[in-house]
C-alpha cells in the first residue's frame, strides 16, 4: 500500500544503514499477506551473509517492571561507547479488538532521537511467546543494518515469555523489589531461562529493601534451577542511573564465558536447528486445510456419536492429506 | 377543552451529572428527607468551617473580582489590553504567559519557534516585564501570574521590575499559580523532576511568607483536572490533597501554620453543570477547614479556602461559536452563586483562539451585568438550604473525603502523582465523558445536537508568530550586548551552587541573576543543570473506551473496517498520535489514542514535546500509516508545513497527516494546501473519524 520500493533497492537500503528502508522491511517481514511474505523471503535471501554478527539479548519481566526504561538507560550506556544499538519491542494486542497501544518511545525518549538507535515497537498480534513470529527476522534485518547489540523487549506477560529464548544469545529477567510476594509471582520457568537478573527500580524508599530482594534471588535461584551456573543477580535503578554499567559487563562476561565453553555456537546452531523445524511445522499447518476434507463431518459425527475418538479422527485427515501430497 | 400534556414524557433523558460513573442519579426530586443525613446544614459564613462563604458578609460588601486571564503575544500587546480593560472596569491583571515561556525557554531557543507568543505573552527578561507593567501600578494593582514551571525567573523578574519602579515586595498584591502538582497531573508544563520541583514551590511559598504578605504564593489549582475531564469530586479531592500536601511542605520548613495558611488561594473550573459546581464550591470549603484543623490553627483564617474561578474552556464549542456565551453566563451565575472571590469568563471564541478585544469586552460585561444589574450581590450563599443543594453538597463532600482517603493512604498527593494513579483515573473519566458526547449520551447543542447549518464566522485574533520572534530576539540580543557578562555568569553559577545544595532559598539567588539582566531561558538552563529535565512516563489506558460504546452502531462499523483493512493489507492500520511544540494538553491525544486502539488500530504515541523532526522519524521508524498530529496552542501552522516538508524529503509522502484539535476554520486552507488529508475539529466523533481515515486508506489500496 505504500510504494514499497523494490526488493534490490530495500536490500541495498537497509545495507546501507537507511532507516526507512529497514523500517519498511520490517513491515514487509511482519505482513500478514501471502504475496508479502514472498518478497520478505526473498528480501532475507539478499542479506544473507550480512547478519548473524550482532549480540543478541532479551529483557523480559512482568508489566510495570520498567523494561523500556532500563532499556532507555542501558541503550545510552552503549552508545557513549560507540555502539549503534537495535531495539524490538513488542506490545500486547487486545484480543478482543486486536487493536494496540504502543508507548515504548514515551519511556525510551532520550534514546528515540538517538541518531545511532533504532527502535521499532511491533504489536504482538495474536502469537504467543512473547515474541511475534516476524521477530527472528527482523532482528536478522537489524543485523544486517549493521546494529549491534541487537535488544528485544517482550510483551512481558511472564508465561509467554518463554519463546523469546529461542531467538536470543542471552535473557536478562528484571525483578521488582519486593522479594517475598514477587518470588512467588514468578513461574519456575522464567527463572530457569534467565542468564542474568537485575533487581529494578532500587531508589528512593525501596534502595535498602532492593538489596535483600537480590539475596533472596540468589538464594532462591540456587535452591530452584538446576544449571550448572547459577544467575547473577544485580541491583539497578533506571532512575539514578546505577548499576546499568554492571548490566552491560555482566552481559559480556557472559559472552565471553559461552564464546569459551562453546556454549554459544550451540545454543545458535541449536536455535536455528528450531527455528528450521517450526518453519516447517507452520507451513504445513498453513499448507493443511482442514475443512477442505469431506471426511471431516463424517469423523465429527462418530466422534459425536462415540463411534470414534478425536485422535482417531486426526490420523484419518492426516492421512487423507499425505495421501493428496503424492 | 384543557391542554393535554399526558404524551409529553416529563423526563426527556436521564439526567447523569457528572459526580462520579459509579454515582447514582443524583439530581432527582431531593426533600427533606435527603437532609436527615447532612451534618453540615448549620454552619454559616465568615465562621469555620466557612460553608457559606469566607466573609461574614460576602459580596454586600465588596463584589468579586473581575479578573479576566488575558496575554497577547508581546509584552507591549498585552500592556496596552491591560490597560484599556482597567480602564473599562476590571480590577485585576491575570497574565498568561506563552508556552516557551513555561518551559523556561528564551523565544529565541532553537526548539520553540512554533510557539513564541502563542498561547500568552513572551516574557525572556526582566525588561520585558518592565514593558508588560509599563504606567501600571504595582502598589495598587493585584495581579494574579499563571506559572509554574518557570516559577522562580518570572518570580525574581516581577519582584525586580517593582522594585525597580519604587515598589517593594511587601506591597505586592496578588497571586501567583505555583502549583507544580497539578502539572504532573494533567497541564504537563513542568521542567524539572517532582523533587527538585516541590523544592521550589516551598521556596517561593517560604520566600512571599517571611517578605510578601498581601500575596498569595500558591493558588491550587483544579481547573486543569476539570478540563482534563474530571468529574466534580475527583477535582475537589484531588485539588485539596495537592493543597495539603503545599501545607506539609511548608510546615516541614518550620513555617508556623497562621503565617501561610490564610494566604494559600485555590482556583476551580466551573462547567455547565449548574447545581453541582454550585454545591462543588460550597464542599471545597467544608473540606479544607477539615483538613487544616488538626494543624491547629490559631487564626480561623487559615482555614477559609478562598477561590479564583474559571467558566469552562472544554464546554465552548468552535461550531456555533455565539452559544458559548449562554454557557458562559450560566457557568459564571454557578461559581457567583457557590460565592467566588474571583472570576475569569471564557470569550466566546476561546475554543478557536486567543480572545479578540471584541469577544474580550463581551466576556467582562457578562460579570458586570452580574454585579450590577441583578442584585446577586445583596445575598449571600442563595442557594442555602435548597434540598438539591444542601443534598449535592452532603454527597459531593463524601465522595471527595474518600477520594482524599486514598490519597492519603498511598503517602499523600507526592508519592500518589509518582504511582500515576490520579492522572490514570482523570483519564479514565475523560475517555468515558468522551464516549458519552459520541453516543449522544452527553447532549452538547451545536455539536451532537440541534446542529446549525449556516456556519456564523466570527473575526479571530491572528498571532504573527514570526514577527513576535522576530522582535523577542532583537531584544534578547540587545540585552545581551548591554549588561555586564561576566556578573550575569557569578550570579548563575552561584545559582547552579545553591541548587546543588539544599540550604539556600533559590528565589533569593534568583533575584540577583533577575536583577543583572540574566534571562529566563538562562536562569532556568542553570536550573536545568543541577536537577535535569523531566521526561513523563505513564501508561495509556486500554479498553475504556470501547466498554462504554460496545453497542454503538459507528464502533462496531469501524471496528470491522480495520478488520477488513488487516485482511486487505496484511496489517492493521497504524497511527502515531503526536503531540508537536510545546503544548503539553495531553487529554485529547490521550483520549484519541486509547479510543483508535480500542477501534482496532495499532496506535503509536510518541513522547511530549516534539519537534516535527522528532515526529517525521517516529513515523517513519514505526513505519505508520498514518500520523495524528492534536495542535490545542496555535503553533500547527508553523510546526505542520515543517512535518510535511520533512515527509516529503524523506520520500515518504504516503503516510497521511490527520490533525485534531483547536483548528481555526481560517486554518483549514493552508493547512490542507501543505497536505493534511483530514482535520478534526471539537466535537468530532472518534469512531466516525476513524471510518473516515480508514476508507481514504482503502481508497489508497486499490487507486495508488
Amino acid at each position: 500500500m505504500s510504494l514499497i520500493p523494490d526488493i534490490n533497492s530495500l536490500a541495498k537500503g537497509i545495507l546501507s544503514y537507511d532507516r526507512g528502508c529497514l523500517s519498511r522491511g520490517i513491515t514487509l517481514i511482519e505482513s500478514g499477506l501471502s504475496s508479502d511474505r514472498d518478497k520478505a523471503q526473498l528480501l532475507l535471501n539478499k542479506l544473507l551473509g550480512h547478519t548473524n554478527s550482532a549480540l543478541r539479548i532479551a529483557v523480559t519481566g512482568s508489566p510495570g517492571v520498567g523494561k523500556s526504561s532500563l532499556i532507555e538507560k542501558l541503550g545510552l550506556h552503549l552508545t557513549e561507547s560507540g555502539n549503534r544499538i537495535a531495539v524490538l519491542s513488542i506490545d500486547p494486542s487486545s484480543p478482543n479488538t486486536g487493536g494496540s497501544i504502543m508507548g515504548d518511545k514515551t519511556r525510551m525518549p532520550q534514546l528515540a532521537h538517538h541518531e545511532d538507535v533504532f527502535i521499532r515497537p511491533s504489536p504482538s498480534g495474536n502469537t504467543q511467546g512473547g515474541v511475534t513470529h516476524a521477530t527472528r527476522s527482523a532482528m536478522l534485518l537489524c543485523e544486517a543494518a549493521g546494529y549491534n547489540p541487537i535488544i528485544i523487549e517482550t510483551v512481558g506477560t511472564g508465561q509467554g515469555d518463554y519463546g523469546v529464548r529461542h531467538v536470543v544469545d542471552f535473557v536478562l529477567l528484571l525483578v521488582l523489589p519486593h522479594a517475598g510476594d514477587e518470588l512467588q509471582g514468578i513461574k519456575r520457568g522464567i527463572l530457569e531461562i534467565a542468564d542474568l537478573i537485575a533487581v529494578t527500580k532500587a531508589d528512593g524508599d525501596m534502595k535498602s529493601k532492593s538489596g535483600i530482594a537480590a539475596k533472596s534471588y540468589q538464594h532462591a535461584l540456587g535452591m530452584r534451577t538446576n544449571k550448572l551456573s547459577i544467575p547473577k543477580v544485580l541491583i539497578t535503578s533506571a532512575h539514578d542511573n546505577s548499576g546499568i554499567s554492571e548490566v552491560w559487563e555482566s552481559i559480556q562476561s557472559l559472552e565471553t564465558d559461552a564464546l569459551h565453553h562453546g556454549h554459544f555456537q550451540q545454543r545458535r546452531q541449536q536455535q536455528i536447528k528450531d527455528a528450521i523445524l517450526e518453519a516447517t511445522r507452520s507451513l504445513l499447518l498453513s499448507d493443511f486445510n482442514g475443512s477442505e476434507y469431506r471426511s471431516l463431518n463424517d469423523m465429527q459425527q462418530k466422534v459425536v456419536n462415540s463411534k470414534s475418538t478425536v485422535h482417531e479422527a486426526a490420523r484419518r485427515l492426516l492421512n487423507e492429506y499425505l495421501q493428496s501430497q503424492k | 377543552m384543557r391542554p393535554d400534556f399526558s404524551s409529553i414524557p416529563l423526563i426527556r433523558r436521564g439526567i447523569t451529572p457528572n459526580i462520579d460513573r459509579s454515582g447514582s442519579n443524583l439530581l432527582r426530586t431531593c426533600d427533606h428527607f435527603d437532609l436527615e443525613s447532612c451534618e453540615h446544614l448549620d454552619y454559616s459564613a465568615g465562621l469555620p468551617p466557612f460553608l457559606r462563604g469566607p466573609y461574614p458578609s460576602m459580596y454586600a460588601e465588596r463584589p468579586w473580582t473581575i479578573r479576566q486571564y488575558a496575554g497577547f503575544s508581546t509584552a507591549e500587546e498585552s500592556n496596552a489590553f491591560y490597560l484599556s480593560a482597567i480602564a473599562a472596569g476590571q480590577c485585576g491583571i491575570s497574565v498568561a504567559f506563552d508556552l516557551p515561556t513555561h518551559r523556561g525557554y528564551d523565544s529565541d531557543h532553537s526548539l520553540v519557534h512554533g510557539d513564541v507568543g502563542q498561547a500568552g505573552v513572551a516574557i525572556d527578561s526582566i525588561e520585558d516585564m518592565h514593558i508588560l507593567f509599563n504606567h501600571i501600578s504595582l502598589a495598587d494593582m493585584s495581579v494574579s501570574m499563571t506559572m509554574n514551571g518557570a516559577v522562580l525567573p518570572i518570580m525574581a523578574f516581577f519582584i525586580v521590575a517593582a522594585q525597580e519602579s519604587g515598589v517593594m515586595p511587601q506591597q505586592l498584591r496578588g497571586t501567583i499559580q505555583n502549583d507544580i502538582l497539578k502539572e504532573f497531573m494533567v497541564r504537563n508544563t513542568y521542567i524539572y523532576p517532582p523533587q527538585p520541583s516541590m523544592r521550589i514551590t516551598g521556596d517561593i511559598i517560604q520566600w512571599c511568607t517571611e517578605n510578601m504578605p498581601r500575596f498569595n504564593p500558591v493558588s491550587v489549582s483544579g481547573y486543569h483536572m476539570h478540563e482534563a475531564g474530571a468529574p466534580a469530586a475527583m477535582e475537589l479531592a484531588y485539588t485539596l490533597a495537592n493543597g495539603l500536601e503545599y501545607v506539609r511542605t511548608a510546615i516541614d520548613r518550620g513555617l508556623d501554620i497562621d503565617s501561610f495558611a490564610p494566604r494559600i488561594s485555590f482556583f476551580f473550573g466551573i462547567g455547565m453543570n449548574y447545581f453541582i459546581e454550585l454545591s462543588k464550591l460550597r464542599a471545597a470549603r467544608i473540606l479544607w477547614a477539615r483538613l487544616i484543623k488538626p494543624f491547629e490553627p490559631k487564626n480561623p483564617k487559615s482555614m477559609a479556602l478562598r477561590m479564583h474561578c474559571q467558566t469552562s474552556g472544554y464546554s465552548l464549542t468552535a461550531q456555533d461559536p455565539r452559544n458559548n456565551i449562554a454557557r458562559t453566563t450560566l457557568e459564571a451565575l454557578s461559581a457567583v452563586c457557590g460565592q467566588t472571590q474571583s472570576l475569569h469568563t471564557n470569550a466566546l471564541d476561546e475554543a478557536l483562539a486567543l480572545p479578540s478585544a471584541d469577544t474580550s469586552r463581551i466576556a467582562r460585561n457578562t460579570q458586570l451585568i452580574l454585579q450590577e444589574e441583578t442584585e446577586l450581590t445583596r445575598a449571600i450563599d442563595p442557594w442555602g438550604g435548597s434540598y438539591v443543594v444542601e443534598y449535592l453538597t452532603h454527597t459531593l463532600t463524601h465522595h471527595a473525603w474518600s477520594y482524599i482517603q486514598e490519597i492519603e493512604s498511598i503517602g499523600g498527593m507526592t508519592k500518589a502523582i509518582a504511582s500515576g494513579l490520579p492522572k490514570m483515573r482523570i483519564e479514565e473519566e475523560a475517555a468515558v465523558k468522551q464516549a458519552n458526547i459520541d453516543q449522544g449520551k452527553e447532549i452538547i447543542v451545536g455539536i451532537n445536537s440541534f446542529q446549525s447549518k449556516s456556519s456564523s464566522e466570527i473575526r479571530l485574533l491572528r498571532v504573527d508568530n514570526r514577527e513576535v520572534l522576530a522582535n523577542q530576539s532583537k531584544r534578547l540580543s540587545h540585552l545581551k550586548q548591554s549588561r555586564d557578562s561576566s556578573k550575569v555568569e557569578q550570579a548563575l553559577e552561584h545559582l547552579r551552587k545553591c541548587a546543588s545544595q539544599d540550604n539556600a532559598n533559590l528565589l533569593d539567588v534568583a533575584l540577583i541573576a533577575a536583577k543583572e539582566r540574566a534571562t529566563l531561558g538562562e536562569i532556568s538552563a542553570a536550573l536545568e543543570s543541577v536537577f535535569g529535565r523531566y521526561h513523563a512516563q505513564h501508561e495509556p489506558i486500554t479498553g475504556v473506551y470501547s466498554a462504554t460504546m460496545e453497542t454503538d452502531e459507528c464502533t462496531v462499523k469501524a471496528q470491522s473496517l480495520s478488520d477488513e483493512f488487516a485482511k486487505l493489507t496484511g496489517r492493521r492500520p497504524r497511527i502515531l498520535i503526536a503531540k508537536i511544540g510545546l503544548d503539553g494538553h495531553d487529554r485529547g491525544a490521550r483520549v484519541i489514542a486509547t479510543a483508535f486502539a480500542d477501534l482496532g488500530f495499532d496506535v503509536d504515541i510518541g513522547p511530549l514535546f516534539q519537534t516535527p523532526e522528532d515526529v517525521a522519524r517516529q513515523a517513519i521508524e514505526n513505519d505508520v500509516h498514518i500520523t495524528g498530529i492534536s495542535s490545542l496552542a496555535g503553533a500547527h501552522r508553523t510546526l505542520i508545513p515543517e512535518l510535511m516538508n520533512i515527509f516529503q524529503r524523506d520520500g515518504r509522502s504516503d503516510i497521511k497527516v490527520v490533525v485534531g484539535g483547536i483548528i481555526p476554520n481560517e486554518d483549514y486552507p493552508l493547512l490542507y494546501h501543505s497536505g493534511v488529508v483530514s482535520i478534526f475539529g471539537p466535537g468530532t466523533v472518534i469512531a466516525e473519524a476513524a471510518q473516515k481515515i480508514i476508507n481514504q486508506l482503502l481508497d489508497h489500496v486499490s487507486h495508488p
